[in-house]
């Protein structure tokens, strides 16, 4: 397959979150501005880059006796919730569906964004070694744009197959 | 000006009337405040709505562009896309409507940052009234003076629709001004996208149980939000919690619940069921009525137009005379994004 790794996590990424946050609009960069809708859960690429190169080229990971490059790879991402006033999510509490608005959903979206992200399962062509998900961040309203926000900083680094 | 001579004052109702028969500054528009929902004891709106959205359109307001469209995208995804000067008469005078006159309508005391000013933009297709080609009418008979359609109820209640294939995806907003003698009530008003039949997904359906009763000494004007399935792509403000709108008739607020083929709700959260596909063609407009054998309904300016949102940002000038209204645009379409993507 194609050495398109930096995609198939992105992705992974963005449909595990769209399944789990429905009533969110999730979006792989900052939307255009007529298009933007509201909750979002924007995920920004921001950096990525060798973590770590072992010495030597011809490595094996795992069990696999194919020898590849010996390589640790890494993106960075940020990830930027962010709801206007009338954003609403329907929230089960207890067997009560209650409409979550402001800043209760942006305090919901926050810990259950990062569970999610936290459990999530990538896909098998692809080998997670680590994922770090820092503290939100910046949370808050902007009175400006009218629009609450939390951002947080998420590291993934994956095993860079290539044949060498 | 001699002293102790009393400044002319000035008339600005009558101004704006003058303004708009002379230049396209002058015109009519719908004037809009989003509903207000409850708190919870922790001080975060809940889903409860506390006070109505107010839709109340036909107020003449004279509109001094400062920028109408600008396309430079910024960051954060919602910029501001224009700005204006909007003049609207004196609060006194704008209380003597009907719809703002608080006795009848305890909600409007005055304007407020954050109302909306819903301005045309331009209109996308007028529904023709001047005369009956394409029109058909049930249990009513239909003629045209030129100008508006009157269809003559011949049972108790009818329909009347216009029959079309014309695009209408530009457009935001459904207006019309209707007159009627005796007591006639709008109950439904669909619009066919894409295909006459009913069902999913070409109808939308505007339905209250008993409709709202139609002036007979002057025309009710009814202007309602119109787009697409999930009501929060076009913009959220428009339209009030649980897939619903409002015609204001004398101060009074009648709810029309939004609804396709199915009787699916065009809920504002959850709307994924609802099923309207209003990008096809205009193939049918049509109202239905209730009212009695004799009764007449009078229907004119029936118009798709696609809308400007002004948002009041401040409150210039403040006096016996007008209101001078700095508005901001901050949300903008772009009609071919809006083609492109549905």
């Amino acid at each position: 397959m194609a050495n398109d790794f930096i995609n198939l996590i992105e992705r992974a990424i963005i449909d595990e979150l769209r399944g789990i946050f429905p009533e969110c609009s999730i979006y792989g960069q900052y939307p255009e501005a007529v298009n933007a809708s509201w909750p979002a859960i924007i995920l920004e690429m921001v950096g990525s880059g060798t973590e770590q190169k072992f010495m030597g080229k011809k490595v094996t990971f795992g069990a696999s006796n194919t020898q590849t490059t010996g390589e640790i790879y890494g993106v960075a991402y940020v990830i930027h919730l962010i709801i206007d006033k009338d954003s609403q999510v329907n929230v089960d509490n207890s067997g009560t569906i209650e409409g979550y608005k402001q800043r209760r959903l942006l305090n919901y979206l926050m810990l259950n964004v990062a569970n999610a992200i936290q459990d999530m399962t990538f896909p098998s062509t692809i080998e997670i070694t680590e994922r770090h998900l820092q503290t939100w961040t910046d949370i808050g309203f902007a009175a400006d744009l009218e629009l609450w926000g939390a951002t947080a900083t998420m590291t993934v680094l994956f095993e860079n197959y290539r044949a060498v | 000006m001699p002293i102790g001579q009393r400044a002319p004052t000035l008339n600005m109702s009558k101004l704006l009337r003058q303004l708009g028969y002379r230049t396209g500054q002058s015109r009519k528009i719908t004037y809009y405040r989003d509903a207000i929902f409850g708190r919870d004891a922790y001080g975060v709106e809940n889903t409860t709505i506390a006070v109505n959205e107010l839709q109340l359109p036909n107020v003449q307001s004279y509109i001094r562009t400062i920028m109408t469209k600008n396309f430079t995208l910024e960051r954060e995804g919602s910029n501001v896309v224009g700005a204006s000067m909007i003049y609207l008469p004196r609060l006194s005078t704008l209380k003597g409507f009907p719809n703002f006159n608080q006795t009848n309508n305890v909600y409007f005391n005055d304007v407020e940052g954050f109302d909306t000013i819903i301005d045309v933009d331009h209109d996308v297709f007028w529904v023709p009234t001047s005369g009956t080609t394409g029109w058909t009418g049930a249990n009513c008979t239909l003629t045209s003076d030129g100008e508006a359609i009157t269809a003559t109820l011949t049972a108790t209640g009818a329909t009347v629709e216009y029959v079309d294939n014309t695009n209408t995806l530009e457009a935001g907003r459904i207006a019309f001004q209707t007159q009627a003698s005796g007591t006639v009530h709008i109950k439904n008003i669909y619009s066919y996208n894409g295909g006459t039949a009913d069902a999913v997904p070409n109808v939308i359906n505007y339905q209250n149980a008993t409709g709202v009763p139609v002036y007979t000494n002057d025309y009710l004007s009814v202007d309602i939000p119109w787009g697409s399935g999930n009501w929060t792509d076009i913009n959220s403000s428009t339209t009030a919690a649980s897939g619903t709108t409002s015609i204001y008739a004398s101060g009074t607020r009648y709810q029309y619940i939004i609804k396709d083929a199915a009787g699916v709700n065009a809920g504002v959260s959850g709307a994924s069921s609802f099923n309207y596909n209003y990008t096809g063609n205009l193939r049918k407009f049509k109202l239905a009525l209730s009212g009695t054998i004799g009764n007449t309904f009078k229907l004119r300016q029936v118009r798709y137009y696609q809308p400007i949102y002004w948002q009041v940002q401040g409150i210039k000038e403040y006096n016996d005379e007008y209101m001078a209204l700095k508005c901001i645009r901050t949300y903008g379409p772009r009609e071919s994004l809006r083609r492109a993507y549905g």
